[in-house]
Order: structure tokens, then C-alpha cells, then sequence
């Protein structure tokens, strides 16, 4: 039998599906030259592997063994039936660079691919790019010296092992530039988009569906300085989608004819949907659109110009090879490359042809283009592609000369024998499972409208009805413009719904849906149903609820209309606690008052004895003409002049009581919240003796909608008795909300005629409030530091004093813009306040 | 009694000041000036004010008295002062007496920072007696056709205490400033500052971005001022990414985060 007839016969043996068959003889004639083994394990496997793992995986997986098999006839039998398995290990869009990862292995270390084969899967979750290039490449070293360490190492086990992959993973995290980058976005595209992580779902891809950014959780590529570049060029690329305007398509703008428009589908997605094979039509219009719009970036920003060059070596060696593509991807891929300044991809017919395409899509790398321009360019792409596709399917032995393309017999649509106009009839599931584009590698578009949330959609919606509205009139506004213009006149709600639809997203309820009552909370609660009365005896039942907003971390953010303020007047209680407190600091109070009294400014100082002023000093005048008159040379300083009172002050203290206050402090025996209390009566015994203006507050509750804030004193209440027993009607209550409170007190703050305004926060340093609405850790820590932030800026200056005698970590991060100071000792509050106060009122 | 008055001369603006119109502030002084009206410039800092009431003074050809106003001005300095000179007392004029006996145009700087107290001494020279009453010199001087009276103050930092009282401001035409225009502030930034076109264009374009972030925690914008400071840095061979960061990124805030975000912003651009 002579090769010919073999060849003939063994292609009866492979014949599987009709598609495909050409290739498969080719490679299955190598083998079989090659090393029967590999032949009959690689045909074992590969048909299952086109089922799993899909066409443009499968042909990787072939070149792969062959390669294997090239180079020792073992390494090829080897490849074909261990790579499979693992290769199903790993996430869809890491495929190809798992078997890029192997390739490489084989060309350099080919005795240790069973074992970088077994062990790259895990790897893979945990590294990706140059670190796992790297972290591989270390684990090969080794394998010289010692297989079975290299093994150990590679998977993580070694203590070296583990340690390498602790620095090469560590990487960036999104939360530590996040509040940058989304600054940065918004100076860019002037919309006030947020920055999210991308889900789970979605791998690791970059992407925007228009109104969010959404980065990857943490960029460990280098492992350096270059990391931050990854995002901030991440964060450019996609804010760019909004800036130029990519979710801006206007259809009726696009000469051609496109499907109905759906409901609750955008522009885009409309104009993907007119093509029977949509991922077709979506990736070329992803390649012209990304060109056009780098192209308006690199206009308009020349100095990211030099970052994406930096990182574009390594982003191209992340893109699939174009031998191991089908002739169409290979072509969508090429034209991609293209537009990243790789001349001729791939060389030869398709190098040319690529180029001819380049030529083609030209229009839309004008400055002045826009989405539209783009998108009336998909159309003659899509003919070229589509022409290709089909001789693909329509001639199972590939020729590659014939590939020429550009023919375009049958465009999209005009096969009129359909009766719907925007579907190519018969062709198009055909198409659909040729294609599977660059989707399938999760090297797609990082355009996404289809991620847009349904309210969002609502909002494009109604501002396309409006839009449309205003096209009969003749007037012209784009979808961006109406949307703002929308958002404004319902004073900004969308967004804060969306805010909270984001946090309700972060924090699921408990299970249930119900909101835990601790047993306290339920004594109360029970309490207050069988008695009547409100859950707090201090509480106000008539108080009116004053709306704050609150800023959340995780989406870098404020949520407006989040958390409600209640005020409750303290009614004076018996006088029991003032008694204790004067008979025990008596004596310390009197010498505090003389101390404080001596501070105090007069109203109105005349200063004597000056060059110029309003008005002559008759002592200083009298003696400087008798000081002529007598011939000697008089001074000059003669002027008397007011100086205002420069100490105005107005000052409020804000206590925490929450129910940590209860704790025992020291070794007095004392409760926390009896120190503060003798501590606030000492200081109001001072600043009143000082004259400045003074307020004493506390504030607990529980959950965003009831937080309390219980007023001793009140800015305009004259220091007396009372407001000594309302002090001593301060109790330890529930959670501290110390965002809300520190919020509402500014606003205390503020109405005071002051040129001077202090607060003084006391609290143990742990806001805590665990509602339904989580407000602990890191999220409250965030929002104290965020509202002290803001009290800066209304010009108040803020000084926390923390009682916890175990000083935190954390207090620095969360004080430590403003000033603030650790009393570790308690019971030394009292002494220590008046103090504070004093060196801070200087 | 001998009375002092500064010359006239003394407050002559001789050479042209540069300004380019952004709109029709030119000519809405001019009629201001010839309607005896007093007016109020607002804006925010460094965005041309002063520059532009120079030009005015200039173009009318009118002295020009400047107050920089601030919180221990009195009514004394504004309006003058007896002064013992040797053997005898002498009446010094202050810089509002000054101007209105020279015809010229007063000019108080930042009017918010002088107590308000001290502001009412101008009001009966906002009606329409024009007339300034002098208690010490037993005197009222009547202001001359050519007097003006403007004032300029910055609404971006007022806070409850800063605030204009409404009896003084319902006395003033305001002519409202803001950062020129991309293409206006460009020339602006060349010509002042010497840079290339280009470069201060990238400039315009920065200011444009980081004035976005005036909601998020800054303060205030980049102001035409700053860039101008910037650009002749890079004029003088600094370079540019190191002259913003002087000129602006640092000064504008002492927030890390915002920061780090305007210099990756001026990054693009140089």
C-alpha cells in the first residue's frame, strides 16, 4: 500500500464530523510518521477535547503534541494524554496560556512536563503573566538539581516554594488605588463613574458596560512599580470607552439597515444582534472601536503614550499565536494586532490581507470620528470575514492560496430570499459554531454593554425616547447629555440607588432577611411593646429624623441619604452623680476655674504706645512734646489702638455611649462612662470659666435609620445646674455610629458665630454598629476618618481622645489626619481633659 | 491744618496690562463706570480678576488704589488719619479718601476678609448721594463723576463668617469670573508665562481635568495663576512633569490619594 492509499485510509478512520477533517489527516499522517503511540492517544483524546474545551483549544492542544512528538517520540504520547485533564482544571480564558506555558516548557526542560503539567493548574489561580512565567521558569531551574524538590516547589509545598509565590502574588490590590484611580477616571471623562471589582465570573478582564469601571481585584504582573501602571492604564482604557463616547452608537447615524429595536436592549447590542453571527460582528467592531478610540486617547493624553508602550511587549505575548487560530480568528486576531502596531501579522497571504483591512478601517482613526463611523465599518469587515468563513466551511481541505477573501458574494442581508431583511438566510447557525472568536480565549472586547444593569438600561431607555423626542425636533443632544440632565432633575437619585444597590450587593443580609436582635435589643424591644413607651427612655418620640449621607469604602463613595440623626434632650436627672463628682473634685474644680479664668481675654485690649493708630495716647503725647519742648529727640509712638478679643471659640464635645462605655476602667472600679461624665463636668467647669462657647453631646443607636444624639448642653443653654444633672444623665446605651454623629455635631458647629470651632470626640475608638447595615471594621473606620475629613474642610478642627487602654493599630490610619491623642489610663480623664483642652485652645 | 494726599500720579497705570475679554465684562465696566454704578467681581482665586480692573483703570485711564483687605483693616485706614509731623498736625488721607479725591477707581481686594463692621464707611458712596462722610475732618467729600468703587471677592471659600453682608452686596453690579475658556486660557498661559502653544495647551487641558475634582475633596481648582507659574518653570528648562507638581499638584491639596490622582493626570500630558 503506498503513502497515497494509507493516507486515504486512514482519513476514513478519523472521519468524525465532516469539518475539519483535512486538518485533522494532516496532522494525524505527521504522527503517525512521528510515533504510533502518540497517534493512537492523541486520537483517543482529541475528539473529546473538541467537545469540552472547543475548536481553537483542541487545535492548540494538537500543535502542542506534535511539537511534543517533534522532539521525542515519548514526550508526544505523554502530552497527548496528560495535558487534557488539566487542562480542564483551568479557567476558559487561561487555557491558551497554559498551553503557551507547556510549549515552552517542552522547547526548554522537556523531562519535567508531567510534572509543570500536573501542578501549573493550581498555579494558575493564584499567578498569572510574567510572575508565573517567572515562578515556572524557577521551578525548571530547580528541576536540574532536583526533580523532586522542583515538584515540592511548583506545587507550593516547600517552604521556599511558598514564600516565591507569596511575593509574586502579592501584587496590587484595587482597594489600595481605587479611591486614586477613580479620581483619576473622573478627571478624565468628567462623568462620575465608579470603580468596581470585576466579578468572579468574569475572570480577570478589565471591562466597562458604560457606566462603571470595572478592574481587576489586585495586578501582579511584575510585582513593582509597573503594577500601578497596569491599572492606571486599565483605568484610562476603559474610562476612555466613556470619554469618547463608545456606549454613545446612535444607529440611525450608521447608514445601513439594523434589527428592530428590543426592549431593554442597548444600541449596541441592537447593532451586534443585525448580524447573524453576532460574536463575529461584536469582535470586529471591538477591534475598529478600541482603535479609534486609542487613537483619540493617545491624541489627547501623548503621555500615556509612553505606558502603554511599556506594557504592550508583554500584553501582545498574551495574545493567542495566529498559526494556532482559524483562518477568520486568525484574521480578527491580526487586524487586532495590526492596530497595536505589529506590521503585516502573521506574514505571507494573510500578513497582506490584514494589511488591506487596516487600509479598510482607516476612517475611524480620524480624530474627529466617532462610534458611528466605527460601526459603519463592521458591515465590510463583516462581508470579507464572512466570505471567508464560508469557503472554511463549504471546502473541508483548507487551501490556503484560495484565501484571498474580500469578494464578499454574499453580504449580510442581501440574499433577499429571507423575509426578514437583517438575517442572512440558512447561513447563519452555520457560522455561529465556526466562529468562536476571541470571546472564547476571554480576550474579547472589554466593551460590555451587556453587563448594564437594568436600571441603567431603564435610564438609556428613557434618554433614547428622549432623544428621539428631541430628533423631531430638530435639536441634537447626545445620550450622555440627556442622561446628566435626567440625573439632576431628579436630584441625583439614580445614584443613589445604584449606591445602594452596590452595598446591598457587598452585604447580604443575614439569612432570613431578618435583622438580628441581640438579647439586650429584645428585652427592650419587648419592653417597649407591653409598656408603650419608646425603646430608649431618653428618647425623644417626637424627634424629627435629620437625613446624613455616609461614605462606604468599597465603592469609594458617598451614599446620600443613608443614615438618620435623631436629637434627644437629656432631662436633668437627681443630682446624685454632680453631688459624688463636687464632693470628690471640689477643690481640683475651684483651682481649674481660677486657672481657666485667668486665660480669659478681655473684650476690648488697648494696645498703647504704637506707631500708628486710631487714636492718640494722651499719656505717650503729653511726653513727647515736653520731650521737644525740652530739646531732646521725642518717639514717635503716640498711637493707641484696639485689638479685638481674638479668642472666639466655639467648642463641642461628643461622647460616646455605647454600651463598650459600660466596661470597668483601671483599677478605681469605676465605668468608663463615669470617668468621661466627671470628666465633662470638669471641662464644662472650665470653658465656662474661659468664656468660650460650649456644647456637650453624646450619641449611640443602632442601625442607619436611629442614631441617636442626646444633647446635655446646647450651644445657647448658660452653664448652670442643670445642665451638671443632664451630664449625669448620660448612660451607656447601644452601638456608636461615630460618622453620623461627628456629622451632625459639624452641623451643631457650624450655626456658632465662631472664628475658631473645635470638636473633641471622646470615644473608646471602635465605631460599631451592627444593623442590618453592617458598620464595623474597616467600612466604619473609613467613614470617621472620611467625616473628620470633612469637618477639616468646613474649617472645624477636630481632636479625638480614645480611652481604650489596648491602643489600636488602626487609630492612626483613622485619626491620624486630624489630631488625637491615647489616654491609656482612664481614670486620669478628668485631670487630663481641661488640659488637652488648654495647650489645643492656646 | 495741612492735609496729606498721596499723587495721583503715584497710582497711574503706565503701561498697558495684558488681558484678553472672555466676554462682555469690558464693556459692561465701561457703562458701569460712565452710570457711576459700583461693582462687585466674582470669581474664584487667580482667575483675573485684579488683572482685569488694572486693565480697566488703564483704558479709562483712571488711577487705580488697591486695598488688600483683611481682618484688622479699620474704617481709620481706609479713610485716613491725623499725623503729628514736627511742629504740626497733618491730615494723612487714607487709600479710599485718596481716590475719590483723585477721581480714581478703588479697588478692595477680597472684600470678605475685612470685618464687616469696617465695610460700612463705603456705603453712602454706593447710593446715589455719593458722598463720603469724613467725622474727623468734620468734612463729607462729594465723589467726583470719574470715582469708582469696585471690590472682588471669592465665593468658593466662604464659610458663615465670610460672607458678604446682603446690605453691602445689594449695592453692587456683579460681573462674574471664572477660568477662561480652553482656547482663551491657552493664549493666557502663553503669553504670560512664555511657553510653547503646545505645552500650554497640555497645561489648559490638565486644569480642565483636575478642576473636575473640585467636588471630590478639592478644595478649589488649578487656577489660571498656578499654570502660569507652571509654564514659565517650563519656559525657564524645568521639566514640566516636575514643574506641575510645584506649581500646582502640591499646593492644590494635602490629601495623598488626590494627589497621586492629579499627578497621574498630569503624567498623560507630559
Amino acid at each position: 500500500m503506498g503513502l497515497g492509499d494509507r493516507l486515504r485510509a486512514l482519513r476514513k478512520q478519523l472521519q468524525v464530523k465532516a469539518r475539519g477533517v483535512g486538518e485533522k489527516a494532516r496532522v494525524g499522517a505527521e504522527l503517525l510518521r512521528l510515533d504510533r503511540g502518540t497517534l493512537r492517544a492523541w486520537s483517543e483524546q482529541i475528539t473529546a477535547v473538541e467537545a469540552a474545551l472547543g475548536q481553537p483549544t483542541a487545535r492548540a492542544y494538537t500543535e502542542l503534541v506534535l511539537t511534543g512528538a517533534r522532539k521525542q517520540r515519548r514526550l508526544g504520547r505523554q502530552l497527548a494524554l496528560d495535558v487534557p485533564d488539566n487542562l480542564a482544571r483551568v479557567a476558559e480564558e487561561e487555557r491558551g496560556e497554559y498551553l503557551r506555558l507547556m510549549g515552552m516548557v517542552v522547547r526548554q526542560r522537556p523531562e519535567a512536563v508531567g510534572m509543570v503539567a500536573r501542578t501549573l493548574p493550581r498555579l494558575m489561580e493564584r499567578l498569572e503573566g510574567p510572575a508565573l512565567a517567572k515562578f515556572v521558569g524557577s521551578g525548571l531551574e530547580m528541576h536540574d538539581l532536583d526533580a523532586g524538590r522542583a515538584e515540592v516547589f511548583l506545587k507550593a509545598e516547600s517552604a521556599s516554594g511558598q514564600k516565591e509565590l507569596e511575593r509574586l502574588s502579592l501584587g496590587l490590590p484595587l482597594t489600595a488605588v481605587s479611591r486614586t484611580l477613580a479620581l483619576y477616571a473622573r478627571a478624565h471623562c468628567g462623568e462620575d463613574v465608579q470603580i468596581r471589582p470585576v466579578p468572579a465570573r468574569q475572570g480577570r478582564r478589565a471591562f466597562s458596560e458604560g457606566r462603571h469601571l470595572y478592574l481587576p481585584e489586585r495586578v501582579d504582573r511584575y510585582g513593582d512599580e509597573r503594577d500601578f501602571t497596569v491599572y492606571r492604564v486599565l483605568a484610562a482604557r476603559t474610562a476612555a470607552y466613556i470619554e469618547f463616547g463608545s456606549f454613545e452608537l446612535d444607529l440611525r447615524k450608521v447608514p445601513g439597515e439594523w434589527a428592530h429595536p428590543a426592549h431593554d436592549e442597548s444600541e449596541l447590542e441592537r447593532f451586534f444582534r443585525s448580524f447573524p453571527n453576532k460574536s463575529l460582528a461584536r469582535d470586529l467592531f471591538a477591534v475598529v472601536e478600541d482603535a479609534r478610540v486609542e487613537s483619540a486617547m493617545l491624541e489627547e493624553y501623548p503621555g500615556l503614550a509612553r505606558d502603554i508602550e511599556t506594557l504592550r511587549p508583554d500584553e501582545l505575548a498574551l495574545r493567542p499565536e495566529l498559526e494556532d487560530l482559524a483562518p477568520v480568528e486568525a484574521m480578527v486576531e491580526g487586524l487586532l494586532q495590526r492596530s497595536w502596531g505589529v506590521p503585516s501579522p502573521g506574514g505571507g497571504e494573510l500578513g497582506e490581507q490584514v494589511e488591506r483591512l487596516w487600509e479598510q478601517i482607516q476612517p475611524a482613526l480620524d480624530p474627529l470620528a466617532s462610534v458611528a463611523d466605527s460601526a459603519a465599518l463592521v458591515p465590510q469587515l463583516y462581508q470579507v470575514a464572512d466570505a471567508l468563513l464560508r469557503k472554511v466551511a463549504d471546502e473541508p481541505p483548507p487551501d490556503p492560496k484560495e484565501q484571498g477573501g474580500g469578494k464578499g458574494k454574499r453580504p449580510p442581508g442581501s440574499d433577499g430570499s429571507d423575509s426578514k431583511p437583517q438575517k442572512a438566510s440558512g447561513q447563519g447557525q452555520g457560522g455561529e459554531q465556526e466562529y468562536k472568536g476571541l470571546e472564547a480565549n476571554g480576550l474579547g472586547s472589554a466593551m460590555r454593554p451587556e453587563e448594564m444593569s437594568p436600571d441603567d438600561r431603564a435610564a438609556d431607555e428613557q434618554a433614547r425616547e428622549v432623544q428621539d423626542a428631541m430628533a423631531e425636533e430638530g435639536l441634537d443632544a447626545t445620550l450622555r447629555e440627556i442622561r446628566r440632565a435626567m440625573r439632576q432633575d431628579r436630584g441625583g437619585d439614580e445614584r443613589s440607588y445604584d449606591e445602594m444597590v452596590a452595598f446591598l450587593e457587598r452585604n447580604p443580609p443575614p439569612e432570613g432577611g431578618q435583622v438580628e436582635i441581640g438579647p439586650e435589643r429584645e428585652a427592650i424591644e419587648r419592653e417597649a411593646r407591653h409598656g408603650g413607651r419608646p425603646l430608649d427612655p431618653d428618647a425623644d418620640p417626637n424627634a424629627v429624623g435629620v437625613i446624613q449621607p455616609e461614605w462606604d469604602h468599597g465603592i469609594q463613595d458617598y451614599k446620600p441619604a443613608w443614615v438618620q440623626v435623631k436629637e434627644h434632650r437629656l432631662e436633668p436627672d437627681t443630682g446624685e452623680f454632680v453631688q459624688g463628682v463636687l464632693d470628690e473634685y471640689g477643690s481640683e474644680i475651684r483651682q481649674l476655674r481660677r486657672r481657666f479664668q485667668a486665660l480669659r481675654p478681655e473684650q476690648l485690649r488697648r494696645v498703647r504706645g504704637v506707631v500708628d493708630g486710631d487714636e492718640f495716647d494722651l499719656d505717650r503725647l503729653i511726653e513727647s512734646r515736653v520731650e521737644r519742648r525740652a530739646g531732646g529727640t521725642p518717639s514717635d509712638r503716640i498711637y493707641s489702638r484696639h485689638h479685638r478679643n481674638q479668642r472666639d471659640v466655639a467648642v463641642a464635645f461628643l461622647v460616646d455611649l455605647s454600651s463598650s462605655t459600660n466596661e470597668v476602667a483601671g483599677e478605681t472600679g469605676k465605668r468608663i462612662i463615669h470617668v468621661e461624665k466627671e470628666a465633662l463636668v470638669m471641662i464644662a467647669e472650665a470653658v465656662d470659666a474661659i468664656g468660650d462657647a460650649c456644647g456637650i453631646y453624646g450619641f449611640s443607636g443602632y442601625g442607619r435609620d436611629h442614631v441617636a444624639f442626646y444633647v446635655a448642653k446646647d450651644f445657647k443653654d448658660p452653664y448652670d445646674d442643670s445642665v451638671r444633672r443632664r451630664i449625669g444623665r448620660m448612660t451607656h446605651k447601644m452601638e456608636n455610629r461615630d460618622g453620623a454623629a461627628i456629622r451632625y455635631a459639624a452641623r451643631k458647629l457650624m450655626a456658632q458665630p465662631a472664628s475658631t470651632r473645635l470638636l473633641v470626640l471622646l470615644s473608646d475608638g471602635r465605631p460599631l454598629d451592627c444593623g442590618c447595615d453592617a458598620y464595623y471594621d474597616a467600612y466604619a473606620q473609613a467613614d470617621t476618618k472620611v467625616a473628620l475629613r470633612e469637618l477639616r474642610q468646613q474649617g472645624i478642627h477636630p481632636f479625638c481622645i480614645t480611652v481604650d487602654p489596648r491602643a489600636r493599630a488602626y487609630l492612626k490610619e483613622m485619626y491620624g489626619e486630624v489630631g488625637f491623642v491615647v489616654i491609656d489610663r482612664a481614670e486620669t480623664l478628668p485631670q487630663r481633659l481641661p488640659a488637652i483642652y488648654q495647650r489645643l485652645t492656646r | 491744618m495741612r492735609i496729606i494726599t498721596p499723587d495721583a500720579q503715584d497710582f497711574q497705570i503706565e503701561q498697558a496690562p495684558w488681558y484678553l475679554p472672555a466676554g462682555d465684562e469690558v464693556q459692561l465696566f465701561t457703562t458701569a463706570w460712565q452710570a457711576k454704578l459700583p461693582v462687585i467681581l466674582k470669581g474664584p482665586t487667580g482667575c483675573g480678576k485684579t488683572r482685569f480692573v488694572a486693565h480697566m483703570a488703564h483704558k479709562l485711564g483712571r488711577p487705580l488704589v488697591t486695598v488688600a483687605c483683611n481682618e484688622d483693616l479699620t474704617a481709620s485706614d481706609l479713610l485716613g488719619r491725623f499725623l503729628i509731623l514736627g511742629e504740626e498736625t497733618v491730615w494723612c488721607d487714607g487709600p479710599l479718601t485718596t481716590a475719590l479725591r483723585h477721581g480714581a477707581i478703588l479697588y478692595l481686594d477680597e472684600v470678605v476678609e475685612a470685618r464687616n463692621d469696617t465695610m460700612v464707611v463705603i456705603h453712602p458712596l454706593t447710593d446715589d448721594r455719593r458722598i463720603l462722610p469724613i467725622d474727623k475732618l468734620g468734612a463729607s467729600l462729594q465723589a467726583p463723576d470719574d470715582f469708582m468703587l469696585v471690590m472682588s471677592y471669592n465665593p468658593g471659600y466662604q464659610s458663615v463668617l465670610k460672607e458678604l453682608k446682603q446690605s453691602t452686596r445689594q449695592r453692587f453690579i456683579s460681573l462674574e469670573f471664572s477660568y477662561p475658556e480652553a482656547g482663551l486660557e491657552q493664549k493666557v498661559v502663553q503669553q504670560e508665562s512664555g511657553v510653547g502653544a503646545k505645552q500650554a495647551q497640555s497645561l489648559v487641558k490638565i486644569a480642565e481635568k483636575v478642576r473636575r475634582l473640585t467636588e471630590r475633596g478639592l478644595e478649589e481648582g488649578v487656577s489660571t495663576r498656578l499654570l502660569i507659574h507652571a509654564g514659565t518653570l517650563m519656559a525657564r528648562g524645568i521639566d514640566p512633569q516636575r514643574a506641575c507638581e510645584v506649581s500646582f499638584v502640591r499646593t492644590l491639596t494635602d490629601d495623598a490619594d488626590l494627589q497621586r490622582s492629579i499627578h497621574e493626570v498630569v503624567r498623560d500630558f507630559f
